[in-house]
């Protein structure tokens, strides 16, 4: 059975501590390893089936422990500057490259002994020349006198061998070791070997740390997404708003961290209160970057005049400024004014809100115009209604209708009327709750916002009859 | 999606199938379109009877494909619109730019007009 030699073992250790303290540059100096693995490979290279065997764990072991020192939570950068020390104590030479490669281009080079002014040659390396030649034949190349061959690309006047290997895991071209020396038959078949297997690793490695970075970008982007779902949230009204007889509540459902829905409700001034809600075409974050600016357009262009037509005309210039022309966004905007009761509104292409009469029958709030964002120079008409005592007025997104049971039958407005009809009246906050309920109660066991796959909004304003107030 | 076309006199009929939710056959659809306006045609018919479903990124896309023919003077008439598509078009108000036809021989009789 073929083992090393205590002194070896020692050796090797010197050589894995060396290695893994090697920093970026350290690059003359020489341990011993290549001796060790020189040595090794001569000695197990004589050994029967039983022994190469043995050989093969063995090699498995030492350069999967080479392996693991290399991936250690590096960067590409890190990475490549310890694999090129690592060939530095590995295989004797005078300049050396490490390239990677994806789709056929260098994506990445860690060069060594070039001339600067040789640069742009070096990286025409991977379309003529010896590492072409070697990555279309995935195999190694090993050149005795570089000037007898005419793959040879010259960059470098003083190299007289050189050695290219490719970098291949599961056949697939990662990169490869291009290395170069002054003297003529410098590379050794056992310096080739050493490298091949030293490539094999190297691919993992590399493969590894491109996991990991992959793995610290989603997670990056996780953090980043939690804070834009921070922001949202906080463009939502905090409480429910009583002003005057009128209470108004609001909730908002997404299945991805952001979406495209949006409802507001604020304060005018004493007397009067905007409600607003919208719709933003598509889900995730195209959708909230555009109902980031719906909100930001209702807010500055909310005057004290109040001229709602005149804001959502202006707000639909923006959007279709800002847009393309299949995005789009519905909304909603109204005042109810506590002095008369009186909601005037605009109504851009949403669902019209429903206003629950005290004998249960409903009207349906619709003037207004086009949905926004698609056609700049539309205008609006306002519309005009009055809150009766006990009336409630329900403002929703098509999430709530369009959501589906485990039949892929749609709740429908029909299922949202009734249960608006069978809750009406009730304190805004628990009417809401009533209304989520009766739809959970429809599409069954699963999240709400996920078994839709849109985002839910509701709204729900009631003014209180007088014995409520 | 799939979209079948025929031609009758100098007017493009386009009949799509199945859902129009956006994604890449919504660029096949919008790319037959300009291609056709392109090369001189005017007077399109979106024969929609065979159109399940529609969600608003469909919609969005009838519009952006709606938009170059009217501004270049063209017409493009909808037949066939289902109940449901009907109340999409009505909630939206696309109807003030959208001229709809119960079938396609009434949007072509509208081009004869």
């Amino acid at each position: 059975m073929a083992s090393l030699s205590r002194l070896d073992r020692v050796r090797l250790q010197q050589f894995l501590d060396r290695l893994s303290e090697s920093s970026p540059g350290d690059f003359s100096s020489h341990v011993p390893a290549p001796e060790i693995l020189r040595d090794w490979s001569q000695k197990i290279g004589s050994l029967g089936s039983q022994e190469d065997h043995d050989r093969l764990q063995r090699e498995n072991e030492l350069l999967r422990d080479v392996s693991n020192r290399l991936a250690l939570g590096l960067d590409t950068e890190q990475l490549s500057e310890r694999i090129m020390d690592a060939l530095g104590a590995l295989v004797r030479h005078d300049a050396a490259g490490l390239y990677l490669v994806r789709n056929g281009r260098i994506i990445w080079e860690t060069l060594r002994g070039y001339d600067t002014e040789n640069m742009h040659l070096v990286k025409s390396k991977l379309d003529r020349g010896l590492m072409a030649w070697s990555g279309m034949q995935r195999c190694s190349v090993r050149l005795g006198d570089v000037l007898d061959d005419g793959r040879y690309l010259n960059v470098r006047n003083q190299t007289r061998s050189e050695l290219v290997v490719p970098i291949l895991l599961e056949g697939q071209l990662m990169g490869f070791f291009n290395l170069e020396a002054d003297q003529v038959e410098a590379f050794s078949p056992d310096d080739q070997y050493l490298v091949e297997v030293f490539a094999g690793q190297v691919a993992l490695a590399i493969e590894r740390s491109n996991l990991l970075q992959e793995r610290m970008q989603r997670r990056q982007a996780d953090q980043e997404m939690e804070v834009a779902r921070s922001i949202q949230r906080d463009h939502f009204p905090e409480d429910n708003l009583s002003i005057g007889d009128l209470h108004i509540a609001g909730t908002y459902l997404t299945n991805k961290q952001v979406g495209g829905d949006y409802y507001d409700f604020f304060r005018l001034d004493m007397h009067r209160v905007l409600v607003t809600i919208a719709d933003v075409t598509g889900k995730g974050v195209p959708a909230a970057l555009i109902m980031t600016s719906v909100r930001t357009g209702v807010h500055l262009l909310t005057d004290q005049d109040s001229d709602l037509p005149g804001m959502v005309k202006r707000l639909n210039r923006y959007l279709s400024e800002i847009t393309e022309t299949n995005v789009f966004v519905t909304l909603f905007c109204g005042i109810y004014d506590t002095r008369d009761a009186s909601f005037t509104f605009v109504n851009a292409g949403h669902n019209p809100p429903l206003v629950l009469q005290q004998d249960g029958s409903t009207r349906m709030l619709v003037d207004g115009g086009l949905l926004l964002g698609s056609f700049p120079g539309v205008s609006y008409e306002q519309g005009q209604t009055t809150i009766a005592p006990g009336e409630s007025v329900l403002f929703y997104t098509d999430g709530i209708s369009e959501a589906l049971d485990a039949k892929e039958e749609e709740y429908g407005d029909a299922r949202l009327l009734k249960s608006f009809q069978r809750h009406g009246g009730k304190e805004p906050a628990r009417l809401l709750m009533c209304l989520l309920n009766d739809l959970q109660d429809f599409v069954g066991n699963s999240a709400l916002a996920s078994q839709t796959g849109d985002d839910l909004t509701l709204v729900v304003m009631h003014r209180a009859r007088k014995e409520e107030a | 999606m799939t979209i079948n076309e025929r031609k009758e006199g100098d007017v493009l009929i386009l009949s799509l199938k199945g859902n129009i939710m956006g994604g890449p056959d919504a660029d096949t659809f919008y790319n037959k379109v300009k291609e056709e306006l392109d090369g001189g045609c005017r007077k399109i018919v979106l024969d929609l009877s065979g159109v399940k479903l529609m969600n608003s990124s469909g919609l969005g896309i009838l519009i952006k494909t709606f938009k170059p023919v009217k501004e270049a003077g063209g017409d493009f008439f909808l037949a066939n619109v289902s109940e449901k598509i009907d109340s999409l078009f009505m909630i939206t108000k696309l109807y003030t730019v959208f001229t709809a036809f119960d079938t396609v021989d009434k949007a072509l009789e509208a081009f004869q007009a």
